[in-house]
């Protein structure tokens, strides 16, 4: 095992993936790359040979890597894999921030560990500062409660499909009905058909 | 009619065991084929059983199972193959269990448009047969190799082209370059002539030859009719755990397989999937009947062994190609640790669905519909030939 571990990341997020990269070569590691989704990730990974992928966990291409891992056996593996050999706290803390990886055989637990830490450390950090953006954003709220009302009448057009046994267009075709008998807007008549119909047993 | 009535309702829930745990989060790959878990949601079979859902949206296979593994997710719809193949520690270190089926078909195989020209330019209706050939003698005239997508290593359709090309002796490795492409980038990369053919599931397919980059070489049904496909997957340490919890869970989807066992409530359901931002594709020009999915119980949601074995077939080949007949490395489990065909039944029985005498059917070889000996009476099975 070479001493200087190289590393992949690949990962959408442009800047988290810079983030993560700087923090990795300020520990000694030699980052190898930083990916975002290509059709040649395979044939990347190939030619690059790294020891250890890191990769968020919710990307589309963790697919491509598991083909890869189950298809050649020289290939960097799931580090879900090694959860039993070892240290599952750490795999699972992995998981729980977003952050999934690929280890070559052979690659010490503690090597693992450590690489999984600056990754987890630099994810979380990130998932901090959404979180405080999204806070920010209050004049989100509008387009959320015009989302809320279409989700009403959704759902009472749902509890009318279930309830008459009858298809969408008819349930749509019977709530403009009663909206225009009682000359109310949908939104009201999807309130009063929740209102009754989810009383029902 | 399949809605149940408001005296079932009340009782069957009551039939069951409290449940160690309510409140759940269930994965899902947008396709159609996850219609069901969408249906038990948003229907309230999920709240009717004492269940507090939440679903979340997954990008991957590997994402799903990394979830499931680890309890972020309780279950989650998979390809057979994944659960089958954990039982054997490939790709898992949790073994994962299922007790239910959750529709067949549903899969169809795409060439690109170019291809589609080269392959049958007189447009002919294909067969698996005529297919076969004409990719044969395709590959027979070019050097380079023809560069085939499929979604996961163990997804269903993956199993069902290796199936159909050695049938027809072409061999799936060579002039073939097997890939792995996300579902929701088969298109562009087929636009971009990045492969040329991809295996998915529907709507992919239909969408590709709306927006004429590719064209539907064959559906997964001319492989084999009514394959079987997705499975709801548990841990089996999730299923020891909360087994009341997974009996509620199998019920509620029961009874919206049962709700979709109809083709105009299928095609409804099909479309709440896009109404309700569960799938982002506009599926309105698009032909929904094509991938030809099921629902029938107990047929199509019942955990038969002797799919398992075909899956579990598969999985073995490929992992003894990819280890170089290092096969004595796999640990294969009895499939009746990983498909729960006794937890299926105490679930099926209480919705008076009619259950086979036997976990193991004659799989591949009924070229018309055909009957099965059942628990209440017999039952009528679907055609399940191979290769049509």
């Amino acid at each position: 095992m070479k001493n200087r571990l190289t590393v992949l990341v690949i990962d959408e997020d442009k800047e988290r993936a810079a983030l993560l990269e700087q923090a990795l070569r300020d520990q000694g590691y030699e980052v190898l790359g930083r990916l975002h989704s290509t059709d040649l990730m395979a044939d990347k990974v190939d030619v690059l040979k790294p020891d250890i992928i890191i990769i968020d966990l919710d990307s589309p291409d963790r697919d491509v890597l598991e083909n890869m891992a189950l298809m050649n056996q020289s290939c960097p593996r799931p580090v879900i894999m090694f959860a039993e050999q070892g240290d599952q706290a750490t795999i699972e803390k992995a998981i729980r921030s977003g952050v999934s990886a690929y280890v070559v055989d052979g690659l010490e637990q503690h090597r693992i560990k450590a690489i999984l830490d600056v990754a987890i450390a630099r994810f979380r950090e990130f998932q901090a500062i959404r979180s405080e953006l999204n806070h920010v954003h209050g004049e989100l709220n509008q387009a959320r409660t015009e989302l809320a009302d279409r989700n009403l009448t959704e759902k009472a057009k749902i509890l009318i499909m279930k309830h008459n046994n009858c298809t969408e267009d008819k349930a749509h075709q019977a709530m403009r009905k009663m909206a225009m008998d009682q000359q109310k807007p949908l939104i009201e008549i999807a309130k009063s058909i929740i209102s009754v119909l989810e009383l029902l047993p | 009619m399949n809605t149940p009535t408001t005296s079932q309702k009340a009782s069957l829930a009551s039939t069951f065991p409290a449940a160690e745990k309510h409140a759940l989060t269930i994965g899902f790959i947008p396709l159609l084929d996850c219609v069901p878990i969408i249906v038990a949601q948003e229907f309230g079979f999920f709240e009717e059983m004492g269940l507090d859902v939440t679903l979340s949206c997954e990008s991957s296979w590997a994402s799903i199972r990394d979830k499931v593994q680890f309890g972020l997710l309780d279950a989650a719809p998979m390809p057979a193959g994944i659960v089958l193949a954990s039982a054997m520690k490939l790709g898992a270190t949790q073994p994962m269990v299922t007790a239910m089926g959750l529709g067949l078909n549903g899969n169809a195989m795409t060439v690109s448009t170019k291809l589609w020209e080269q392959l049958n330019p007189s447009g002919e209706t294909l067969t698996s047969q005529t297919a076969a050939q004409a990719l044969k003698a395709y590959l027979a005239s070019v050097e380079g190799p023809v560069n085939v997508a499929s979604v996961h290593t163990y997804s269903t359709h993956h199993f069902l082209l290796r199936e159909w090309l050695t049938h027809f002796n072409i061999d799936p490795d060579n002039k073939l370059k097997q890939h792995v492409v996300p579902p929701p980038h088969m298109i562009d990369a087929m636009q971009r002539g990045v492969i040329d053919v991809f295996c998915a599931g529907e709507p992919w397919n239909s969408l590709a030859q709306a927006q004429q980059i590719g064209h539907t070489l064959l559906s997964s049904h001319q492989i084999w009719e009514n394959a079987p496909d997705k499975v709801l997957g548990v841990t089996r340490r999730w299923h020891d755990t909360n087994p009341a919890s997974h009996q509620r869970l199998i019920a509620a989807l029961l009874k919206a397989c049962l709700w979709l066992d109809n083709h105009e409530n299928k095609i409804a359901g099909f479309m709440l999937l896009n109404k309700l931002n569960y799938l982002d594709a506009d599926l309105s020009g698009i032909d929904l009947n094509f991938g030809q999915h099921c629902f029938t119980s107990p047929e199509a949601t019942f955990p038969w062994l002797s799919q398992a074995q075909w899956f579990t077939e598969h999985v073995q080949a490929l992992s003894e190609k990819a280890l170089a007949k290092k096969s004595a490395l796999l640990n294969q489990p009895p499939l009746t640790e990983t498909y729960l065909t006794e937890t299926y039944r105490t679930v099926a029985e209480k919705l008076n669905i009619n259950l086979p005498i036997h976990n193991t059917k004659t799989e591949g070889t009924h070229a018309d519909s055909w009957q099965l000996s059942g628990t209440i009476q017999r039952i009528n099975m679907l055609p399940d030939l191979k290769f049509k």
